[in-house]
């Protein structure tokens, strides 16, 4: 017997093996300056805690980096959404992911990312400026 | 009102080149959760923003909010009376906002009445 594959039944999304490869940011680091008096801090309520001084840190990193996003949408809605769907996308998440930076922007609903981005299908949608320009930044780190 | 993303990084920057003393500052090496490394990868690629000082003043103004939202936390702040407040550190901003204060200042407030 001989099988073939129907492709219509298969989608447009990443394939498996794109998938399965690491991304390049999952052992990345970064060397962050920080001032010595605020590491004091940070190493007394680590230790307190009972945790390191890496982990309190990472805690206060991510909850100032949602606070940017959420500023940058007062300022910019349409490039703060651009720029929480480019980096779920490269953390293979979509708008509606629960966890992703999307959610942290529009909230956990993902009803309100999605919506947000139906807003684009309209034909007299004009995304702003800003938009375009990081849109035009993305798609020159794809080529 | 709150500042944009992009002013606020150039503030930052500004403010820490006035802040000369390498010896104020350390640099620690970060290995992030996936997700937040995705994040401060796309800020260095898309927004063209240093990573190395983007946190310096977010991390002093983040952990003086913190310490700002709860009294228990003034047994914290007591820990660190006795040391020399660096400039523009979490210390400074409590310093700046009247949560902590110079008791010879309040003296001299007290003799100058």
């Amino acid at each position: 017997m001989t099988y073939r594959i129907d492709p219509e039944k298969f989608g447009d999304g990443r394939s498996l093996y794109e998938r399965a490869k690491p991304h390049e940011d999952d052992n990345a680091k970064f060397n962050i300056k920080v001032r010595r008096s605020d590491l004091r801090l940070i190493d007394h309520l680590a230790e307190h805690a009972g945790t390191s001084r890496a982990t309190t840190l990472n805690k206060i990193v991510s909850s100032i980096l949602i606070e940017m996003l959420q500023e940058m949408r007062n300022d910019d809605e349409d490039s703060a959404a651009l720029l929480a769907l480019y980096v779920d996308e490269k953390l293979g998440k979509s708008e509606e992911s629960t966890d992703g930076w999307s959610a942290a922007l529009f909230g956990l609903e993902s009803y309100f990312a999605k919506s947000y981005w139906m807003q684009h299908e309209q034909d007299d949608f004009v995304p702003s400026e800003k938009y375009r320009e990081l849109k035009r930044r993305i798609h020159g780190l794809k080529i | 009102m709150k500042k944009p993303l992009a002013r606020k990084i150039t503030l930052s920057l500004n403010e820490n080149l006035s802040e000369t003393s390498s010896d104020s500052f350390e640099t620690i090496t970060l290995r992030p959760e996936k997700d937040v490394a995705a994040m401060i990868g796309a800020l260095n690629k898309l927004l063209h923003t240093p990573v190395s000082s983007i946190f310096v003043d977010e991390i002093s103004e983040k952990l003086c909010t913190l310490l700002l939202e709860s009294k228990a936390n003034q047994s914290i702040v007591e820990k660190f009376l006795d040391e020399p407040i660096q400039p523009s550190s979490a210390m400074a901003l409590l310093m700046s906002k009247g949560a902590i204060y110079d008791e010879l200042d309040d003296n001299d407030l007290l003799v100058d009445e």
